[in-house]
């Protein structure tokens, strides 16, 4: 076993712990905390994955600046502890939950291996095993950022150009819903 | 053109007026609406009187197929209709009598509706009307001649209430309409049957295929068709029992009354038998119910019109008695007499109905008879015309009811299917026909003015604002009552008794109207020889009941005029002394008030009844349960739809893991 | 045995279901987002890991623009938040309940 293998595997099963360690924190702060670690985790897996420019993005604008923003809006509610008791698990909860469970397993058996591989040949996609020329093409050292670049600039422009048109309607958006009722009225006066 | 192309042009072109009418003259000036109807009617009877005095006075019956109208598979053939029209020497009569008449009555419309709004409805309705009266005479077999039936009492139902604003006018043409649909199913009925027997509804083919032979065998059949034609009859030309509905058909403008309900439409019953005439005279029973019919009618409506005050409510008795006196005529096999009166009477009718009209109209809508007097001074044409009509109908020795009443009364006791008593229910009918009319012109026209001033009268479509004293009315109203007034007078003339023929030395074996139908009437004459051997009349009885009728007559008109000589209380006397009676005919025998008990309640019991159970039991349990149940069970889904967003990712998962299962296993 | 990628996609699995988890159990609205932010990186992390699986370049794109939606999704919703502590006095998913059928 090498040790990139092995130290995914670390992070991997950190990354879902901690998941779980986040969803049950009382206090947001801490909560947000937490998932400040996952993303930190989830960074490190991507570069293992030699996604560089995604473990680098991951960190700055995930665990950067989302996070910060999350973090903001949650010391200037700076809500009461009796808003976040965490009401009780009920028994349908308790069903749900065993489901996943169920469904975790399915996957872990041969048969969603199964499906897991089959699935990408239908898709007509190649496996990096059984073609092994292309890995150094598209994964080469150092030429992640460019090739991501290529295909964002090149291929993606259109949905590029769209999301700035998304992320303005969300600011817009945001200024809009946040605005304190009554505002022009004490602008104009 | 081509005597086919015209007889399509007479059909056509009242229709024509009336689509343009009705259609795309709505805002055009009065004189151009009036113009274009009354050209509708008058160009159709130039193209008639060159058909009728052409090649149908020479004995040929023209022909023309529009087009195949139904085909349909029929006893391993088929049963072909066109819609093809006939004109012979019967329905060359009505041509004249709708298209002549009906021009003048037009040109008198155009007048007496000037102050109406939106007049381009009313003769749009009239010239409709004509197309349909004209297809109703003019088709060669049951089925056009039933699409005119209806098409006239369309119409008859449209101008009845032509001032629908008014619920009573509306009422009088449903009522009108309905008891129509009753007479209709006979007539409908008597199709059927005849297809059945015959295999065709060609009026020249049932002809055909009836013969003797035939006819010995179906006897009960032909005489369910005859009684089935009555019941059609009865419907149409307002006699018993049926006949409820014209005199509240008056509810429509005057012109109406006079074109549809007395001169043309009602006459359609005549006309019928008249074209059925060689089916009819093979069953005795039928013939002897519609003579029957004929001569109660005549009676009774006579009885009721002696009391009526409303001008219009006398001459629509008066009509329903005198179409009593042709139906007598048809059914005791005398059809060219029927015929006969029936021409006159749309002249006499039709002069007395205007005449009305025209005093109505210079009295501004007033029709009261006791408000009236004396009127013959202020309107002379009128009052002259009139009295001229009033003296045709009474049979005035000279004119021309007396000629073809007489004939009928003549036939009634001496005819094939006659019967003296026939005869004395006629000629009682007479008498008191002659005191109506005699009452009704006097106090109209003669004696005090009753006449006010203070009030006025009208349907709310009337703007007078100042009253006019009254006047007699512009020409283009009397010129039509001149006309028929010299019809009245000359027009009994084709049907002279044989004994007045013979003093004057006419050396005719028949009068006119009796050659002028024989190719009609022919087959129907033979039949009734062939079973019953020739007429029992003779010349010594045509005189006698001549001279007693005309004696009767006399006698009651003078009775009348003493009656009434000191205003309409002359008559209180007698009423006092028959008490009840007098009552029970002022209220029209309470005929109303019995089939609104006998038919109308049951009905409307029975109609409630359904209500309950089919309408709000059954329909609307079904509509209301119905919904009640859709919303309990979406009362539970809509319980799903929690607005919790937490459910609804829960719902979300649960399908998620659905999904893998489904994949996975 | 497994390769990377094959891992990464296992992983992002369970991320997601933790996820799912959090944001399906959790009354608290803040800590429904901080759960999505959760499942926003299990895709992050399936797209990244297919992308190397199938040694194409689009996984990583496509996880770009899941970040872009992401950020959106917070500034909106953070601001809905702050939104509703004003007019409701809570941020509690069950006290709301305008959707209801």
């Amino acid at each position: 076993m090498d040790l990139s293998l092995l130290s995914f595997i670390v992070m991997g099963v950190a990354a879902v712990l901690l998941s779980a360690v986040m969803i049950t924190r009382r206090w947001p702060v801490s909560a947000a905390m937490v998932l400040i670690g996952v993303m930190t985790l989830l960074a490190g897996m991507f570069g293992l994955l030699d996604a560089h420019f995604a473990a680098a993005a991951q960190i700055i604008v995930y665990a950067g600046a989302i996070m910060v923003v999350f973090v903001f809006v949650i010391m200037l509610l700076n809500l009461p502890p009796e808003e976040l008791r965490y009401g009780g698990v009920t028994v349908g909860e308790m069903i749900l939950s065993g489901l996943g469970v169920v469904v975790a397993l399915l996957l872990g058996t041969k048969v969603g291996r199964g499906f897991l591989t089959t699935g990408i040949e239908q898709l007509g996609l190649q496996s990096s095993e059984s073609a092994p020329h292309l890995h150094r093409s598209v994964f080469a050292e150092g030429e992640n950022v460019k090739n991501v670049a290529a295909s964002l600039f090149v291929d993606y422009l259109w949905a590029f150009e769209l999301i700035s048109f998304l992320i303005l309607a969300a600011v817009i958006g945001a200024v809009v819903i946040s605005k304190k009722k009554g505002a022009e009225h004490a602008n104009a006066a | 053109m081509n005597y086919q192309t015209m007889l399509a042009a007479v059909l056509l072109i009242p229709l024509l007026g009336s689509v343009l009418n009705g259609f795309f003259l709505r805002s055009a000036p009065r004189l151009v609406t009036v113009t274009v109807a009354t050209l509708a009617i008058a160009i159709p009877f130039v193209l008639s009187c060159l058909l009728v005095f052409g090649p149908v006075s020479a004995g040929e019956v023209v022909r023309t197929d529009l087009f195949t109208w139904i085909s349909v598979p029929f006893n391993e053939g088929r049963l072909e209709i066109p819609f093809s029209l006939t004109v012979d020497r019967l329905s060359g009569i009505l041509l004249l009598i709708i298209t002549g008449v009906g021009s003048l009555i037009h040109l008198y419309a155009g007048e007496y509706m000037s102050h109406e709004k939106g007049v381009y409805r009313f003769f749009a309705y009239l010239n409709l009307f004509v197309f349909s009266m004209l297809s109703l005479v003019l088709g060669s077999n049951m089925v056009v001649t039933f699409l005119g039936w209806e098409g006239v009492g369309v119409c008859s139902y449209l101008l009845i209430g032509y001032w629908y604003s008014d619920e009573a006018n509306a009422r009088a043409g449903m009522k009108a309409f309905v008891a129509n649909r009753v007479g209709d199913l006979g007539f409908l009925l008597a199709m059927f049957m005849s297809v059945k027997l015959f295999g065709t509804l060609d009026y020249a083919q049932i002809a055909e295929a009836l013969t003797n032979e035939l006819a010995a065998n179906n006897g009960p059949m032909l005489t369910a068709i005859g009684l089935c034609l009555l019941l059609g009859v009865t419907g149409k030309s307002a006699q018993l029992p049926l006949y409820i509905w014209l005199p509240d058909a008056m509810a429509g403008p005057t012109p109406v009354s006079a074109l549809i309900h007395a001169a043309t439409m009602v006459t359609s019953g005549i006309y019928l038998m008249t074209r059925m005439s060689f089916m009819l005279v093979h069953s005795p029973e039928a013939m002897t119910t519609i003579a029957v019919i004929g001569a109660a009618t005549a009676l009774f409506a006579a009885t009721i019109g002696l009391v009526q005050n409303d001008i219009k409510k006398v001459l629509a008795y008066s009509t329903v008695s005198q179409l009593g006196f042709m139906v007598l005529g048809c059914g005791v096999g005398a059809f060219q007499f029927g015929v006969a009166h029936l021409m006159t009477h749309a002249f006499f009718k039709a002069l007395l109905f205007l005449g009305a009209g025209s005093v109505i109209h210079a009295m501004h809508h007033e029709q009261d008879i006791r408000k009236m007097g004396g009127l013959i001074k202020k309107m002379p044409i009128t009052g002259w015309t009139f009295v001229i009509g009033t003296l045709a109908i009474i049979g005035f020795p000279g004119l021309s009811g007396f000629f073809s009443k007489d004939e009928i009364l003549y036939y009634a006791w001496s005819g094939t299917f006659g019967h003296p008593l026939l005869w004395a229910t006629g000629a009682l009918a007479a008498a008191c026909t002659s005191f109506y009319m005699v009452r009704l012109t006097y106090l109209v026209f003669f004696g005090e003015s009753r006449v006010e001033h203070a009030h006025h009268h009208g349907h709310g479509h009337d703007d007078h604002h100042h009253h006019h004293e009254v006047h007699e009315n512009p020409l283009a109203m009397t010129l039509p009552l001149m006309i028929l007034a010299v019809l009245s007078v000359i027009g009994g003339y084709v049907s002279m008794p044989h004994a007045i023929m013979h003093v004057l030395g006419i050396h005719a074996d028949e009068n006119l109207i009796t050659q002028w139908l024989s190719p009609v009437i022919s087959a129907a004459k033979q039949t009734m020889i062939a079973a019953h051997g020739d007429a029992h009349g003779s010349a010594a009885l045509e005189w006698g009941l001549m001279g007693t009728s005309t004696l009767i007559m006399l006698v009651m008109s003078g009775f009348a005029i003493s009656l009434y000589k000191a205003g309409p209380k002359g008559g209180e006397s007698i009423a006092q002394a028959v008490g009840g009676l007098y009552r029970l005919i002022l209220d029209k025998w309470r005929i109303d008030e019995l089939y609104q008990a006998v038919i109308i309640e049951p009905l409307k019991k029975a109609g409630d009844a359904f209500f309950k159970v089919g309408d709000r039991a059954i329909i609307e349990g079904i509509i209301n349960e119905g919904p009640r149940g859709i919303y309990l069970v979406t009362s539970v889904l809509s319980d799903v739809q929690s607005g919790l967003v937490r459910n609804y990712l829960k719902v979300l998962f649960i399908g998620i893991v659905a999904l893998c299962i489904w994949i996975f296993i | 045995m497994l390769t990377l990628p094959e891992l990464g996609l296992y992983f992002s699995f369970l991320m997601f279901l933790v996820g799912l988890a959090g944001v399906m159990f959790r009354k608290n609205i803040l800590f429904m987002m901080l759960s999505v932010e959760i499942l926003l990186n299990a895709a992050n992390l399936a797209f990244v890991s297919a992308s190397r699986l199938t040694n194409t370049i689009d996984g990583q794109v496509v996880m770009f623009f899941v970040m872009a939606v992401a950020a959106c999704e917070a500034a909106v919703g953070l601001a809905m938040i702050i939104s509703l502590y004003r007019t409701k006095a809570s941020i509690e998913a069950d006290d709301l309940k305008a959707l209801r059928g």
